[in-house]
């Protein structure tokens, strides 16, 4: 009676929300359900065959979340998930009563759910999880979680409440971590290891050696199971290939998958929206990447070439203290087209200290995109951050 | 010639602090004034210490804490220093000589701290001190807020900037504005 009540008055706030600002408005009728049933989320999980996959870390949580949705559903499953700007309690609670019925049930045979590091934390205490995919730490979110040691020991709070965990070897932050539930490891093959390296939180420790059950390789995922190794093509860009060995590797820990299929999936998985993403607006072809923290800017930035332009940089009001902008490294750039966004005088300030131009700076967001359009050129290329994604998807109506 | 010395540059500098040796890099070379990296904090005209994870601090506290009597000596002299966020909490614990700090809970806000020598400096705190976000004496700071700091204080940048050989910042009006917005965004 109670999840009754709950979800009818979350699905009504939900339209009701929508008549105002259509697409949006997940979190209120998620927070109003789950105050008027707290069990709706844990009832609608446990109610699921095969259980409950929860995917987190700093970064690669989205892209993860997403392939392991794609190679379940390529077996035929149906996967209950939720997008990565709702990973967190209300937003999960929002996809419930989006995809659920009128009692909250799902008609899933199984939940993948991205879950942010903090939330997650308290939540995955709360739900019977079955395996838990830890992706890495990054020194990122220091406003929020102060110190990547606290990161850690979130992750490790989820990685304790799953019944199976898969994480990154590579990152020692997790390969230290101590758990009784069985591990599974995924990283980087040695031939990719010698050109990527990734950055993750300092950590001055020993490197405990866990055994890979999926690489990623250049072009492909190495699967190393029952002493024979099997090869798996990607068109996927080498930087993505973690996040693949990684839905790989906690694919077979949950099922018992065809490797032809996977074979498929991975030959046809385009990357997750704005990740190295084309797209047309207004006849104009462009390159829309996302950055999210110091990490990832740089990795965006080091892939761009001299004829990604012109370029619009945008800091959104998601970077909550934008001083991070200064560990980036932007000495590759002699000039930025506009920088837009929130936080644009200070990223247009840290850009300008290091001697790179800056065309114009435009701080709303809309405008900003508006008046890149208009540049002239062939190589269109956006960075922003997740705020300015938003934003920006939905004033060029590539989202709702 | 001028001077600095900035203690582990790639472990301390978790919020963008070694941005401030960047700006000081800006001003003094459009004056001429080339800027050098020493290993003797003593001799160095300006020393920062900035930021650092809790394992940055594992591993380095003991060498930090060898570096004390180097910072005291600045300290009394009121030489321009800047020891910043983490560093400062961790050395402000263990020396006499700065101010004992009271802990309380983590709070992470843009604050603005009225001064008498620089005016009203902005930043971002993620501390757990407790009124202490900004305490100098002469150029010798300490301070809460992380970041780049001096990019955003400009009073304080012209006086880091003189203690360096150099002189006051030759702002670009559009650099001036911008800095001046950022500003107003974080006092209000």
């Amino acid at each position: 009676m109670r999840a009754i009540l709950a979800v009818s008055i979350g699905k009504l706030l939900r339209f009701l929300v929508r008549l105002v600002r259509p697409g949006g408005g997940s979190a209120l009728p998620g927070v109003v359900a789950n105050k008027l049933d707290p069990q709706l989320l844990s009832n609608a999980l446990s109610s699921l065959d095969l259980g409950l996959v929860v995917v987190s870390g700093s970064a690669g949580k989205s892209s993860t979340t997403s392939y392991l949705v794609n190679l379940l559903e390529a077996h035929g499953l149906r996967v209950f998930t939720n997008s990565s700007t709702a990973n967190i309690r209300q937003g999960l609670v929002a996809a419930v009563l989006n995809q659920g019925n009128w009692r909250g049930r799902l008609d899933s045979d199984i939940a993948v759910l991205e879950f942010d590091e903090g939330h997650g934390a308290v939540l995955a205490g709360e739900l019977d999880v079955r395996l838990a995919v830890l992706t890495n730490v990054l020194s990122d979110q220091l406003d929020r979680f102060n110190d990547p040691d606290d990161v850690i020991e979130m992750l490790s709070k989820i990685g304790s409440a799953a019944k199976v965990v898969v994480l990154n070897t590579n990152d020692k932050n997790l390969a230290q971590l101590q758990f009784k539930a069985p591990v599974v490891g995924f990283g980087l093959s040695s031939e990719l290891a010698t050109i990527s390296n990734p950055v993750y939180a300092l950590n001055f420790g020993s490197h405990p050696v866990i055994a890979n059950f999926a690489e990623a390789g250049t072009d492909c995922v190495v699967l190393n199971s029952e002493g024979k190794t099997k090869f798996l093509t990607t068109g996927l860009p080498d930087h993505q290939a973690l996040n693949l060995a990684a839905a790989v590797a906690a694919l077979h820990q949950l099922i018992e998958p065809s490797t032809s299929t996977i074979a498929h999936v991975l030959k046809e998985l385009k990357p997750v929206f704005a990740r190295n993403e084309k797209v047309k607006i207004s006849g104009v072809d462009v390159t829309i990447r996302l950055v999210q923290n110091p990490t990832s800017f740089q990795l965006n930035l080091d892939e761009l070439r001299s004829d990604n332009t012109p370029l619009l940089l945008m800091a959104g009001r998601d970077i909550h203290d934008p001083s991070w902008l200064w560990t980036v490294d932007f000495s590759k750039l002699d000039r930025v087209d506009i920088v837009g966004g929130f936080n644009a005088h200070e990223l247009a300030l840290r850009l300008a200290v290091a001697g790179i131009e800056v065309g114009a700076v435009i701080q709303d967001a809309n405008s900003a995109a508006d008046n890149f359009l208009a540049l002239q050129g062939t190589g269109h290329t956006v960075l922003f951050s997740a705020d300015a994604m938003r934003r920006v998807r939905r004033h060029w109506g590539l989202a709702k | 010639m001028s001077s600095y010395f900035s203690f582990h540059k790639d472990y301390f500098d978790n919020n963008g602090d070694q941005g401030n040796l960047s700006v000081l890099n800006y001003f003094l070379s459009q004056q001429s004034v080339l800027f050098d990296e020493v290993t003797d904090p003593e001799s160095a005209d300006f020393v920062i210490v900035g930021d650092a994870s809790r394992a940055a601090l594992r591993e380095y506290g003991t060498e930090l804490l060898a570096l004390a009597p180097a910072l005291q000596k600045r300290h009394s002299a009121g030489l321009a220093t800047l020891i910043i966020g983490s560093s400062y909490e961790f050395l402000a614990s263990q020396v006499s000589w700065l101010e004992t700090p009271k802990l309380g809970p983590i709070t992470s806000e843009f604050r603005t701290v009225d001064t008498l020598d620089a005016g009203p400096i902005v930043g971002y705190r993620n501390s757990s001190l407790l009124n202490l976000d900004f305490v100098r004496n002469g150029d010798f700071v300490g301070t809460t807020l992380f970041g780049p700091i001096l990019a955003k204080n400009p009073t304080l940048l012209d006086q880091m900037l003189l203690a360096c050989g150099g002189s006051s910042a030759d702002w670009k009006p559009q650099m001036l504005d911008w800095v001046e917005t950022i500003r107003e965004s974080i006092s209000t």
